[in-house]
């Protein structure tokens, strides 16, 4: 875990499209979603965090997937969903769960809410998803399991 | 993070699968670079987002996906996984409350999907397993 914050470069790809991403929308973030966008990533799996909050031994944990995205330059054992447009042969993997058979699920939504702290309508975005199915886990063995990317 | 076995329903064959939870708990990151980088915050050159740490939130959802759009078999040799796909429509209903803020979502809308995709498939280990789970 760093003792600082991250850094990324302006110039960069990643940077610039970071950049604009978040003046469009994540400017101030507690005035349009205090709580939905914290809780979106809670499950990303990052490398030195996998068994955080599994709430079993780590024995019978699942493995992540090799791949994943990079959103603020940081790796997670996550692929967005398909924008609707985009044809399912360009589908990535829709797993977080490597070695599993099981079904697979995933969305995103955007829309408004509301909160008895705030008058006006708040924005909100969620991805979510969820495996069902059966995982080697890291013990080796086969196991059952639920889970979700909230 | 682990559900209750019975929080998903999958009715393949229609098209349809079903997500709920009630009184999650989860901890709130408040944004998702606090979320990525586990309450360190971020800077670039163009925007700062300070850190904060988490806060304990309880949530609750509905998802649900629905409505066939189309229906692929994809054998992804590079991510290792294969299986059949279909890309749905999909709604939510999500709440979350924590101390000093709670929140809830509108109703679901179909309007609202940006994108949903439900399937059975296979990695890893299992990409030449020809039984299904």
């Amino acid at each position: 875990m760093p003792d600082r914050p991250l850094s990324l470069s302006r110039h960069s790809f990643l940077g610039r499209k970071i950049s604009r991403h978040f003046r469009e929308f994540h400017k101030d973030r507690r005035r349009f979603l205090t709580s939905a966008a914290g809780a979106a990533g809670l499950a990303f799996w990052l490398p030195d965090g996998a068994n955080a909050g599994q709430g079993k031994g780590k024995g019978a944990a699942p493995k992540p997937i090799a791949g994943g995205a990079m959103p603020l330059g940081i790796f997670i054992h996550h692929f967005p969903v398909l924008p609707t447009a985009t044809p399912l042969s360009a589908l990535n993997e829709p797993s977080q769960i490597t070695d599993f058979k099981g079904y697979v699920g995933l969305n995103r939504i955007r829309g408004g809410g509301t909160s008895p702290q705030f008058a006006q309508t708040l924005a909100f975005q969620a991805d979510m998803g969820f495996m069902k199915g059966q995982f080697i886990a890291e013990d080796g063995n086969l196991h059952q399991g639920v889970f979700g990317f909230i | 993070m682990p559900l209750h076995p019975d929080s998903v329903r999958v009715e393949f064959n229609s098209a349809r699968a079903f997500m709920h939870a009630e009184s999650l708990s989860v901890p709130d990151a408040h944004d998702l670079a606090n979320s990525l980088t586990h309450g360190q915050g971020i800077v670039t050159p163009t925007f700062t987002i300070p850190p904060i740490a988490p806060v304990p939130a309880a949530v609750s959802f509905d998802v649900e996906w629905s409505g066939g759009i189309s229906r692929e078999t994809v054998v992804n040799e590079a991510q290792n996984f294969r299986g059949e796909f279909i890309k749905t429509g999909s709604t939510m209903k999500w709440s979350s409350i924590q101390d000093g803020f709670s929140f809830e979502s509108e109703d679901p809308d179909p309007a609202r999907n940006l994108g949903a995709t439900i399937g059975r498939e296979r990695n890893g280990v299992f990409f030449d397993d020809p039984n299904d789970a």
